[in-house]
């Protein structure tokens, strides 16, 4: 059940109905079975996963409170008349038992994940070597399809157990409602990531029918299936075609790569950012407010700029469970401690800035999918964002040394340019049919480019599976996305300032925005939308 | 106070962490900068930073972190 299908819609309208109709005390166990539900419609066999991980995860967070209980009430027991360091000593003993739970039962629920993405990956790679050394052997080729939303729901489950490790939240008593904060519907195709402390409260309070929850909700669900049946699956003909092994086993320019990777840039921003909006706007609609996963991507104007503005959620999961932890481990900060007494506090601050991107864009790298193309594309990353670092008081001496104005708006348009172009060499390593094509691909945007392609001269850029009529309808929606982009990066909050127009101008944006999908939207008899890209992550 | 004022100093002498209080939110320090801070914070005083301390208003001004550092004292 796809989330721009019209049962999908029907099951929706079926879900806030009963929702709000049912005493607000029972709204959770509604949203819990409608989660089930969905999960259900999208195939039976991937249920044992969510089971497993539920089960197991409740149970974990139970054990690590019933450990922080108990050393509380010891404390507590003991009265004032112990002193602070035996306190202490206690709370330490804790802390480590905790610590090794918290381990444990993430290496757990990370080794289902790894196993499901690596099983298949790793026995053909194991093949090859045998191969390569021309030795007569084999292991059979695993291939797992990875359960819907596995990624999401381990993610989130690490995360809770985190926090409860942390003594930051109180392990959930009710495994129904623990199972509904894993199962969410609307987010287990494709996110965002969220935190139990969050989130998890809000699914467990009652609602109650809000007229702007409905009718901004219904907003962002209609400008997410914009982003996605209008321009998403439209330009995804474009992509296909350029990144195809047809293609590039053939000769092939510069103009035409870049075109590719531009309208694979547009799709893949359609296709994840709408079904970020559309799962936000559903979520809404029942009252409840997920976190924000996409910010004007395109406006960045540094790599690590991109990674704070694109799926948020992924990158402040990041930041909390790994980045920081493995810049606060002792082996790293004793390094950069050595460095900077050694060589000054710039050497100091490379230590952190090398490992810890390595450490979390190898970690993005998997998390996508286990193929080198991804793991060399996170390398590629972190080498692009510690260099950055690195050179950072180069790039002062630099500009000072020419005089460049670093604050005027042209500065901010090379650099959200040159982002853009770092990204398009990151978009051909993940979209190339292989390593190898991805590497002539990059290679022919150094070389001379057929400018009579983008001007149109012989027709070719039309023949991509968009037509001339099909380009137009695409430009004018590229462009209606744009200046949403650009007032949004002025600050503007758009439904908030529609939703203070006036009736007319206000209903007939909406009316226009509602008949524009539906007739460019791409579907129709015989077609399918197109699965979401994130959801096979 | 100038343990601290010591400390931060030895990361960034370029900062007047006596006068600035936006020392997060004003872009002066980065997260590199933090880590740094932390490592030095935890070895002088032999407490236990995690993660999720890592806020602005822990670290916005010298006095901030000085508010850290006794509260970590207090709870443990």
């Amino acid at each position: 059940m796809s989330f721009t299908s019209f049962n999908f819609f029907l099951f929706l309208f079926g879900v806030i109905l009963v929702y709000y109709l049912v005493p607000k005390k029972l709204q959770w166990a509604v949203l819990l079975i409608a989660s089930y539900g969905f999960y259900l419609s999208t195939g039976t066999d991937n249920l044992a996963y969510i089971i497993f991980t539920t089960l197991f995860t409740y149970c974990a967070g139970r054990f690590m409170q019933r450990q922080r209980n108990k050393s509380q009430k010891k404390i507590l027991d003991m009265g004032e008349d112990v002193s602070r360091e035996k306190k202490r000593e206690i709370k330490k003993i804790t802390a480590q038992k905790v610590r090794t739970i918290q381990i444990v039962t993430a290496l757990i629920n990370l080794g289902v994940l790894v196993f499901v993405k690596t099983a298949g990956f790793f026995t053909a790679n194991i093949n090859q070597f045998f191969d390569f050394f021309q030795w007569n052997a084999s292991v059979p080729v695993v291939n797992i399809i990875a359960p819907l939303g596995l990624s999401y729901y381990t993610f989130n489950s690490i995360g809770y157990l985190i926090d409860v490790g942390r003594g930051k939240i109180e392990a959930e008593k009710h495994l129904g409602k623990f199972a509904l904060f894993v199962s969410f519907f609307p987010s287990i195709v494709q996110g965002p990531l969220f935190r139990y402390g969050d989130v998890g409260q809000q699914l467990q309070q009652p609602h109650k029918l809000e007229y702007n929850n409905l009718k901004f909700g219904a907003q962002l669900i209609l400008w997410g299936c914009f982003k996605k049946l209008v321009i998403a699956d439209r330009v995804s003909a474009i992509a296909s075609a350029i990144f195809s092994s047809d293609f590039v086993s053939g000769e092939f320019n510069g103009a035409q790569v870049f075109f590719g990777v531009l309208a694979y840039s547009f799709q893949i921003y359609g296709d994840f950012s709408g079904g970020t909006d559309i799962t936000r706007g559903v979520a809404q609609m029942l009252g409840i407010d997920l976190p924000v996963n996409f910010e004007q991507p395109f406006f960045a104007t540094s790599m690590a700029d991109f990674w704070r503005r694109w799926h948020m959620s992924l990158g402040a999961w990041m930041r909390e469970f790994v980045f920081f932890p493995v810049m606060l481990c002792k082996p790293v900060t004793a390094l950069s401690k050595s460095f900077r007494n050694r060589f000054g506090s710039h050497a100091g601050k490379m230590v952190p800035s090398v490992v810890a991107p390595m450490v979390v864009f190898f970690l993005i790298g998997i998390w996508h999918g286990i193929s080198w193309q991804y793991i060399v594309n996170g390398l590629y990353n972190a080498i692009i964002i510690s260099s950055s670092v690195a050179l950072a008081p180069v790039y002062v001496k630099l500009a000072e040394k020419l005089r460049v104005n670093t604050e005027a708006f042209s500065f901010r348009l090379f650099q959200i340019l040159r982002t853009f172009c770092v990204l398009c060499i990151s978009r051909i390593i993940v979209k190339a049919p292989s390593l190898w094509d991805a590497m002539r691909m990059i290679r022919s945007l150094f070389r001379p480019w057929d400018m009579d392609f983008f001007l149109g001269n012989n027709g070719e850029i039309f023949s991509y599976g968009v037509n001339e009529k099909q380009m137009f309808v695409l430009f004018i929606s590229i462009l209606v996305l744009l200046v949403v982009g650009i007032l949004r990066e002025g600050g503007m909050k758009i439904r908030e300032t529609l939703d203070k127009q006036n009736l007319i101008f206000r209903w007939g944006m909406v009316l226009l925005l509602f008949v524009f999908v539906l007739i460019f939207g791409i579907y129709g008899p015989g077609y399918d939308a197109s699965d979401f890209i994130y959801g096979q992550f | 106070m100038d343990k601290i004022l010591e400390i931060l100093k030895s990361i960034r002498d370029d900062v007047d962490f006596e006068n600035e209080t936006l020392l997060i939110d004003g872009g002066i320090l980065d997260s590199f900068d933090i880590v740094s801070i932390v490592a030095e914070l935890c070895a002088e005083y032999d407490i236990t930073i995690t993660a999720d301390m890592l806020e602005p208003k822990n670290f916005n001004s010298a006095a901030a972190m000085l508010a850290l550092v006794e509260s970590i004292l207090d709870e443990e």
